[in-house]
């Protein structure tokens, strides 16, 4: 019933790689127009696959692929230029982007804003910008996207407009309040580090630890009770001398 | 697909499919073998495989696998103490000494660093490593993780690690294979080759000099 679709040199990146039968690997792909796939790399663990090289985690790729049903079989990969090398704190940062695109994005949902701001962020990563920003504007551009905003625009109770010199509580899913002038607590931020995030510009350290505050809230709420992989292994990486 | 088997040879032939490469064909082919025309053969490799499967463990101090406290490197009195080099697997262990380039001591880290999988420093052991760049008189660390991004990354931390200890950590070089031509090799390889270009030593020779 289900017709053959066959695709030729789709923009996409690796997300993650996992061994398949002998010397195959099952592969998940961002791509740009097709959202997240799972693709069959015939023989790419074989030595002399030079797939192999081509097919790291992080690198801009043409792709083409046939498919029937769910899972495709990859036909051809190339590099497409500019490749990005990811190195140190840029590397477990990519990890953790990987990890947030394969759990909250649906299977085959077509999302180009998400493509966008993924590649935006890896270029960012490569260019050894500043990590903690690039990641929180990841994460509120690929929110976005998914269609999850954070309602940063107006008071949700009285309607008005967010003054810089205020507090207040911000609620996942619903929005801010605004508080007393002595408020404090984990979910109340200053009207400025809001307004710095909604316009993204984050241009500087307390903002961007907000924003931080902020977006970790917001991304639990989806995520749900599972935690991220990612996450806690890089905590045990940075215990041992890294800088997070 | 055991119709036809009876129910032990049909548990032999499934068994045998726990193996790298082994299909059901394979499988049935093996078990074929095994019972026709070598059965001293068949009862060889099950005590073989009992017998390891019970007493093989790993190296308390590189976890290489060994059914001693200690595997055979890491007991050899002939071997560079002040050279440690980190492996992702006991096979890649096995190809360095082939290769005859190498004569200091290993650490063996069971896989790389995969954080999508939740596979991070401690179930690669790093606690163990971490002690012995604290206690053993290391000088250099050779990280020889494979690679590929995830073994970038091991070796990132582990270098980071080496670091805190005061102890230098080298990345084997990467790039053209013997006998390769640049024409058929990949981009990726090639430009890392490029980046990791080395200084040419040149010595002229007396001999082959005019005067």
């Amino acid at each position: 019933m289900t017709d053959k679709e066959t695709v030729q040199l789709e923009p996409g990146f690796v997300l993650h790689q996992r061994p398949y039968r002998n010397t195959s690997q099952l592969i998940d792909f961002l791509t740009k127009n097709y959202g997240v796939i799972t693709l069959v790399a015939q023989g790419s663990r074989r030595l002399q696959a030079g797939q192999r090289a081509v097919l790291q985690p992080f690198s801009s790729l043409y792709l083409s692929w046939v498919r029937r049903g769910e899972l495709g079989r990859l036909t051809h990969a190339e590099v497409k230029p500019p490749t990005i090398v990811l190195s140190g704190e840029g590397l477990f940062a990519g990890f953790y982007l990987n990890e947030l695109l394969l759990r909250l994005m649906g299977r085959g949902d077509p999302n180009p804003p998400v493509y966008l701001c993924y590649s935006l962020c890896l270029s960012d990563l490569s260019n050894l910008l500043d990590t903690s920003r690039a990641l929180r504007l990841f994460e509120l551009r690929f929110l976005a996207g998914l269609g999850y905003g954070l309602g940063l625009e107006q008071d949700i109770e009285t309607g008005e407009l967010i003054c810089p010199g205020g507090r207040y509580r911000f609620k996942p899913e619903h929005g801010i309040s605004i508080e007393k002038a002595s408020a404090n607590g984990p979910d109340i931020f200053t009207g400025r580090d809001l307004i710095s995030l909604r316009e993204e510009r984050l241009d500087d350290e307390e903002s961007v630890k907000a924003a931080k505050r902020l977006l970790k809230r917001v991304l639990r709420v989806y995520l749900g009770e599972r935690p991220l992989s990612t996450r806690s292994v890089l905590k045990d990486v940075y215990r041992r001398g890294l800088e997070p | 697909m055991s119709e036809g088997y009876s129910p032990l040879l049909a548990h032999l032939i499934q068994a045998l499919q726990c193996l790298p490469g082994v299909g059901a064909k394979s499988a049935q082919r093996m078990a074929f073998h095994l019972l026709n025309k070598d059965r001293d053969g068949a009862l060889r490799l099950a005590l073989a495989l009992e017998e390891a499967s019970a007493r093989v463990g790993h190296c308390e101090r590189c976890r290489m696998l060994t059914e001693e406290a200690h595997c055979i490197f890491c007991i050899s009195k002939r071997r560079d103490e002040g050279l440690l080099c980190v492996v992702e697997t006991p096979a890649d262990v096995l190809a360095i000494e082939q290769s005859g380039a190498y004569s200091g001591r290993y650490f063996v880290l069971m896989g790389h660093l995969s954080p999508l999988d939740g596979i991070g420093p401690k179930e690669l052991g790093l606690d163990l490593l971490e002690e012995r760049f604290r206690v053993d008189e290391i000088s250099e660390v050779v990280l020889a993780t494979s690679v590929t991004v995830e073994g970038d990354a091991t070796a990132h931390i582990l270098a980071t690690m080496a670091q805190k200890h005061g102890i230098r950590s080298s990345r084997i070089a990467y790039g053209i294979p013997m006998g390769g031509e640049l024409e058929f090799i990949d981009g990726g390889t090639l430009s890392r080759a490029l980046i990791g270009r080395r200084k040419m030593e040149v010595d002229f020779n007396e001999e082959f000099s005019n005067r």
